[in-house]
């Protein structure tokens, strides 16, 4: 049985609250760079700033032009496409910084507004990139993990985990629709699972 | 072959921090030198470096001996240093 539209608009309240969680993690990773000139750190910085951005950015547009605007000529929707690969292109950017880092080491919306702009707000072949680049960030984190055997390392090998697995339910959003609101909370609990190390983090001695 | 661990400079300055706390915020050279493992030509340079930057200070007792004694900022930095390590070593990044 498919979800309730308002559930899968619920997407609107959850893109910010990533934004912020990405943003938080940026401003610790900058702070982090900083004091040690680490460039793994300035990358993870970049990337959570990327991946804040693009969830910022799509959240404001999807905002303004489904709620203000009631979005229904082919001019809004076009719009809305070009922000969903503005999305989908800072994504890609912020894993590939993510990468890099490795590397060296709601408002309602119009009932059926949002399944007739699902292929606009998701793009399959960015999420196919991201996922790639994504199991790559999540083997590397999991083996620092078994490496530290640390809570806080588990906490950004969850984080990552369950970001990929957004992606694959943004993929199958295209087939059914109810999976891109579960792609949204999933992404959601891996940004909370990293805010969680950082808050663990931040109150050490 | 045994690899050596490259140390930072950074890492190098929060080792001497670490070691004039853990001998309860005051020290002398040579504690300082054996726990840092450095030459002493390059600790007196980092101790130098760390007196500049307002983290030490240096002290002369009344027998003339010297001694360094770690101030409000280097606590600070300590501290500072400790939880971005954590946060590095989670994303696997070492310092």
């Amino acid at each position: 049985m498919a979800l309730p539209i308002q559930i899968l608009r619920l997407d609107l309240v959850m893109e910010p609250f990533g934004a912020l969680i990405s943003f938080v993690i940026a401003y610790y990773a900058l702070k982090a760079y900083r004091l040690s000139s680490e460039r793994s750190l300035l990358y993870l910085y970049f990337g959570f700033a990327a991946l804040g951005v693009g969830m910022a950015s799509r959240f404001l547009a999807t905002f303004y032009l489904l709620v203000i605007f009631r979005v229904r000529d082919v001019f809004w929707t076009g719009l809305l496409e070009a922000s969903g690969l503005v999305y989908g292109l800072l994504r890609i950017l912020a894993y590939a910084f993510f990468t890099a880092a490795y590397a060296g080491q709601a408002r309602k919306v119009k009932g059926e507004a949002l399944p007739a702009v699902l292929p606009f707000i998701v793009n399959p072949f960015f999420d196919f990139i991201s996922v790639t680049m994504l199991i790559y960030i999540t083997v590397q984190s999991a083996i620092n993990f078994t490496l530290t055997k640390r809570a806080d390392s588990f906490l950004v090998f969850i984080g990552f985990l369950l970001i990929l697995f957004s992606h694959v339910f943004f993929m199958l959003a295209l087939i059914i629709d109810d999976y891109y609101f579960i792609g949204h909370i999933t992404q959601l609990l891996g940004l909370i699972a990293m805010l969680t190390m950082l808050i663990k983090v931040s109150k050490s001695k | 072959m045994t690899a050596l661990k490259y140390r930072s400079k950074l890492r190098i300055s929060i080792d001497i921090l670490t070691i004039i706390a853990r001998e309860g915020g005051e020290t002398g050279p040579t504690r300082i030198l054996y726990g840092a493992n450095l030459s002493h030509d390059r600790l007196m340079t980092y101790l130098e470096n760390l007196k500049e930057l307002g983290l030490i200070e240096e002290m002369k007792g009344e027998d003339e001996k010297t001694t360094y004694r770690l101030l409000d900022k280097g606590v600070s930095l300590l501290s500072e240093f400790r939880k971005i390590d954590r946060l590095a070593e989670a994303f696997g990044v070492s310092i």
